[in-house]
C-alpha cells in the first residue's frame, strides 16, 4: 500500500533520513521503532507531506505522491496523529469530528445550503469506540491530555482514510488508557484498517504489531515480527542498554 | 447635542464601520489572518466604484458593486502574495505595506485620482439621498452583510477556516485546502470591504486617499479586538464602542486638528488594553 | 558618469541610515522575537527631542537628549507592553506585532498632537550645511558626516555582536533562547540590553534624519515597515544582510526614481520584498527554518 523508495532528508549538516526504502503491507499493523534520533518522526513528515525529501519518492497505492501537499495526500486516504496532540481547542468535540468526518465541507457554495451530512449517531459511535467519555458538546481545549489523544483518534478514523498512521499513540498515557489502545488497534485491523504507528514502548509494541520496523541513525536497520527484531543483537545495540 | 442629524450621522457611521469591522473579522477572528491593509481594499472599492460612475458613466449601482468585485480580486491576489505567512506573521506587515502602497497610488496618479484633492461631489443612490432614507440604506446593507457573514461563518466552510485559524497544519493533515480556504476568506473579506468603500464615498460625498490610510485601519482593528474576534454581534458591539467614545472628545475644548490625533490615542489605548487584559474584548469567542 | 556618481552618494545617505533602523529592528527581532515596529516611536521621538530641545540647550546637547529620548521610548515599551505580553497566556508573535504596531501609532497620535501635523524642520550647525564640490559631486559637509557616524554606528553594532561577551549572549540567545537559558543566560535582561542598543541606533538616525529631512509627523509609520522589509530581505538577526537589503531597496528606489516618478518609489521596494517573500523568506543572510 504504501512503498518507500531511496528517500534521503537532512537538516544542515544531519542526515536525518538516508536512503531508507521499505513497504506497508496493507491490512497488517506496522510498528516503527528505533532509538530518538532515528530519523522516525522525520520519516512520518515525509510521508504525511509536511517536509518534502531531497531525494528518493514515496508511492501510496502506487500513485507517486513524492510531491503531493499535505491536504491532497491526506484526501488520498493517510490519515495520521501527532506526537504532541492537536486538536482544534476553540471548538467542540462535535466540531473536531465533523471536520475529520465532512470532508466536502471545503466546497463553500455547497456548504452554505446543504446541511451537516454525517450522523451524530456516527460520531457518538466512534468515539464510543475509541472510549471518550465526553458528550459531543464539550470544549476540545478541556480536554485532559489523554482525552486528547483519544480524540485525535477518533478524528483520524472519521476521516475517510486508508491507512492510519499514528505517531506514538501511548507516549506519556495512563496504563489503564494504554491498556484500551492494546485493545483498540486490534479491533481496528479486524475491521480492515491498516495502521502504521511509531513507538518507544516496547511492551505495547509486542503486543499489537505483526512487523516491526527498525531504524537507526536515519536508516532502516532490521525488519521482521516482533519477536525476531527484539532478540536481534543490532537493535540492542541500537538501543545501547535502553530497557526492551 | 442630541439633534436628529447628529445622530443620523452617527447611526450610518456606525452602519458603514459595522460593516468595515465584520470584514476585517471574517478574516482575523475567523480565518486567523491578520489584514491591516484591510482599508486598502476599501480604497479600492472607493475608487472603482466612483470612477467607473465617473470616467465611464456605469451606473451607480452597478460601479458599487463592481468596486465589490474589484476588492474581491485584489482579496484573492493578496491571498497568494501571503501564502507563506501566518507562522512567521507576515501577513499582517505586507498587508499593511500593499495598503501604504495604494495610498501612495492614489496620491501620485492624480490624472485618474485626482491625488490628494480628492473626489468630490459622490453620488448616493436615487431615492435614497436624505440623511434618514440613506441611514436606512446603510443599515440594509449592512443586515444584508451580516445576515451572509452568518451563514458563512456556521457553515461547514466556517468550521474550515476555524480549522485553518487554529492549527493550519491539523487542517491539513485532515483534507482540508488551507490555501483555498485562505484565498476564498479573502476573497470575501475583500470584496465586503470594496463594497463598503463605494457606501464610504456615498456616505461622505468624498473621498481623498487620506480616508484609507492609518487612523481608519486603527479603528476597525480596535472593533473588532474590542469587539471580540471571532464573534459577529461583538463586531457590532465593538463599532458602537469604537465609533460614540471619541465623539465625547468634541465636547472637549480641544482644536479640531487635535480631536483627530485624540481619536487615535482613543484608539491605540483601547487596543493595548485588550492585549494586555482584555484578550476575548467584550463578547469574543477567541482569544486575541 | 557624473550622474552616476552623484546617484551614489545621494543613495549613500539613505541607505546609512535606514541600514542602522533595519539593523536594529532585525537583531532585536532575533533575539526577542517581537517584530519592533515601534521602532517608528523611537525614531520619532528621537526627531521630535531634536527640535524640541536644539532652540533651547543648543545642537549637540540636544541631539544626545534626542538619543536619551529614544531610549527612554524604547524601555518603555519593553517594559510595559512586550515584557508583559510574553507572560500571557495567550502571548503570540501576532499579538505582539499588533501591540507594537498600537505603540507606534499611539506616539505618532501624541507626537502629533504636541507638535501639529505641519513638517518641523531643524537648523543644524552652521559648517554643516557648508558644500564641498569635486569631481562634479555636491555634498555638504553635515552629509558626510552623516554617513560617517552612522556606519560608524553600524559597525560598532556589528563588531560588538561578534564579539564582545554580550554580544555572544545576545547571538546565543537569538539562536535558540532554551538553551541560552539552560546554559544561564538571562533571556530577560538580553532583551532589556537589546532595546537600549537598539533604540540607542534608532534614536541616532532619528536625529541625523531629522536634521537631514524634514520632520514629518507620519514618517515613523514608514520608517518601521521599511525597516521591516530590509530585515525580511536581508534575514533576520543579520546586520550585514540589513545593509545589502539597504543597499538593494533604496538602489532599486533611486534609481527608479530617476526613470519613473519618484512618488512611486515605494512601490519597488514593496514588490522587492514581496518577491523576496515568495522566494527566499528566510532573507539573504538568514537561516532556513523548517
Amino acid at each position: 500500500m504504501l512503498a518507500i523508495n531511496g528517500l534521503c532528508k537532512s537538516f544542515g549538516g544531519i542526515r536525518a533520513v538516508d536512503n531508507c526504502s521499505l513497504e506497508i503491507a496493507s491490512g497488517k499493523i506496522t510498528a516503527l521503532i528505533g532509538p530518538n534520533g532515528a530519523g522516525k518522526t522525520t520519516m512520518f513528515q515525509l510521508i504525511a507531506g509536511v517536509t518534502s525529501p531531497d531525494r528518493g519518492s514515496v508511492y501510496f497505492d502506487g500513485q507517486d505522491i513524492t510531491r503531493f501537499p499535505i491536504h491532497r495526500r491526506a484526501q488520498l486516504g493517510i490519515s495520521r496523529t501527532f506526537q504532541l496532540v492537536r486538536t482544534f481547542a476553540n471548538m467542540t468535540v462535535e466540531e473536531n469530528l465533523r471536520l475529520a468526518a465532512e470532508p466536502e465541507d471545503q466546497h463553500f457554495w455547497r456548504s452554505l445550503f446543504v446541511p451537516r451530512t454525517a450522523s451524530k449517531e456516527r460520531l457518538q459511535e466512534t468515539l464510543k469506540l475509541v472510549g471518550l467519555q465526553q458528550s459531543l458538546s464539550y470544549a476540545a481545549k478541556d480536554l485532559s491530555y489523554g482525552q486528547s489523544k483519544l480524540l485525535s483518534l477518533a478524528r483520524a478514523l472519521l476521516m475517510p482514510h486508508k491507512i492510519l498512521m499514528l505517531d506514538e499513540p501511548v507516549a506519556g498515557v495512563a496504563p489503564t488508557l494504554r491498556d484500551q489502545f492494546k485493545k483498540l488497534l486490534p479491533e481496528l485491523k479486524a475491521r480492515g484498517e491498516t495502521i502504521f504507528f511509531i513507538e518507544h514502548d516496547m511492551d505495547f509494541v509486542r503486543a499489537v504489531a505483526d512487523h516491526v520496523i527498525v531504524m537507526d541513525q536515519g536508516r532502516v536497520l532490521t525488519q521482521g515480527t516482533p519477536e525476531e527484531v527484539l532478540k536481534d543483537k543490532r537493535v540492542l545495540d541500537a538501543y545501547l542498554g535502553e530497557q526492551l | 447635542m442630541f439633534n436628529p442629524a447628529y445622530l443620523m450621522y452617527l447611526g450610518t457611521l456606525i452602519a458603514l464601520f459595522a460593516i468595515m469591522g465584520l470584514s476585517f473579522n471574517l478574516l482575523r477572528g475567523f480565518t486567523g489572518l491578520l489584514n491591516l491593509g484591510h482599508t486598502g481594499f476599501i480604497l479600492i472599492g472607493a475608487y472603482t466604484s466612483i470612477l467607473l460612475q465617473r470616467n465611464l458613466g456605469v451606473p451607480l449601482i452597478l460601479a458599487w458593486v463592481a468596486g465589490a468585485i474589484a476588492g474581491a480580486i485584489a482579496g484573492i491576489v493578496i491571498s497568494i502574495l501571503t501564502r507563506r505567512g501566518k507562522g512567521d506573521v507576515v501577513v499582517g506587515v505586507m498587508t499593511l505595506w500593499f495598503m501604504i502602497v495604494l495610498v501612495v497610488i492614489a496620491l501620485s496618479w492624480v490624472e485618474v485620482t485626482r491625488g490628494a484633492l480628492g473626489i468630490v461631489g459622490i453620488p448616493r443612490p436615487t431615492g435614497f439621498e436624505s440623511p434618514l432614507r440613506f441611514l436606512t440604506f446603510s443599515l440594509a446593507v449592512l443586515a444584508v452583510v451580516y445576515a451572509f457573514l452568518h451563514r458563512v461563518t456556521k457553515s461547514p466552510f466556517g468550521r474550515v477556516l476555524g480549522a485553518v485559524r487554529d492549527d493550519e497544519l491539523g487542517a491539513q493533515t485532515l483534507g482540508k485546502n488551507a490555501l483555498k480556504a485562505r484565498m476564498v476568506s479573502f476573497m470575501i473579506g475583500g470584496g465586503i470591504a470594496g463594497l463598503s468603500g463605494g457606501l464610504f464615498g456615498m456616505f461622505f460625498r468624498y473621498i481623498d486617499p487620506s480616508s484609507f490610510y492609518i487612523a481608519q485601519i486603527v479603528a476597525i482593528v480596535a472593533i473588532a479586538y474590542v469587539g471580540g474576534l471571532a464573534s459577529l454581534p461583538g463586531t457590532l458591539l465593538g463599532t458602537v464602542i469604537v465609533v460614540l467614545a471619541p465623539e465625547f472628545l468634541r465636547f472637549l475644548p480641544f482644536d479640531p486638528e487635535a480631536v483627530g490625533a485624540m481619536r487615535q490615542i482613543v484608539f491605540s489605548v483601547l487596543v493595548l488594553a485588550v492585549l494586555l487584559w482584555f484578550p476575548k474584548g467584550v463578547m469574543g469567542k477567541i482569544e486575541s | 558618469m557624473s550622474i552616476a556618481l552623484q546617484l551614489l552618494i545621494n543613495i549613500l545617505i539613505p541607505v546609512s541610515l535606514f541600514s542602522l533602523i533595519a539593523a536594529g529592528f532585525s537583531v532585536f527581532f532575533s533575539v526577542s522575537r517581537v517584530q519592533h515596529m515601534a521602532i517608528g516611536a523611537s525614531i520619532a521621538a528621537s526627531g521630535y527631542g531634536l527640535f524640541a530641545l536644539s532652540s533651547r540647550i543648543g545642537f549637540p546637547l540636544a541631539f544626545i537628549g534626542a538619543i536619551v529620548a529614544s531610549i527612554v521610548v524604547g524601555l518603555l515599551a519593553n517594559a510595559l507592553v512586550y515584557e508583559r505580553l510574553q507572560k500571557r497566556r495567550w502571548f503570540s508573535e501576532e499579538v505582539m506585532l499588533v501591540a507594537s504596531i498600537m505603540i507606534l501609532l499611539l506616539s505618532q497620535s501624541v507626537f502629533l498632537f504636541i507638535f501639529g501635523s505641519q513638517p518641523k524642520s531643524i537648523s543644524a550647525p552652521e559648517w554643516m550645511y557648508q558644500r564641498l564640490e569635486f569631481a562634479t559631486i555636491s555634498v555638504t559637509w553635515g552629509e558626510i558626516a552623516l554617513v560617517c557616524i552612522a556606519f560608524a554606528a553600524l559597525a560598532g553594532f556589528a563588531l560588538y555582536l561578534r564579539y564582545s561577551r554580550l554580544g555572544v549572549a545576545m547571538r546565543a540567545v537569538a539562536d535558540n533562547r532554551e538553551v541560552a537559558e539552560v546554559i544561564g543566560i538571562n533571556t530577560r535582561r538580553m532583551r532589556y540590553i537589546t532595546i537600549v542598543l537598539v533604540s540607542c541606533l534608532a534614536g541616532l538616525a532619528g536625529a541625523l534624519i531629522a536634521t537631514e529631512y524634514n520632520l514629518e509627523p507620519y514618517a515613523s509609520s514608514l520608517q518601521a515597515v521599511r525597516a521591516y522589509g530590509r530585515t525580511i530581505i536581508g534575514g533576520i538577526g543579520s546586520i550585514p544582510g540589513a545593509l545589502l537589503a539597504s543597499v538593494l531597496t533604496d538602489g532599486a528606489e533611486n534609481i527608479g526614481a530617476f526613470f519613473v516618478s519618484s512618488s512611486y518609489k515605494e512601490i519597488f521596494s514593496f514588490l522587492f520584498v514581496f518577491v523576496f517573500l515568495l522566494v527566499r523568506p528566510w532573507g539573504l543572510f538568514g537561516k532556513k527554518r523548517d
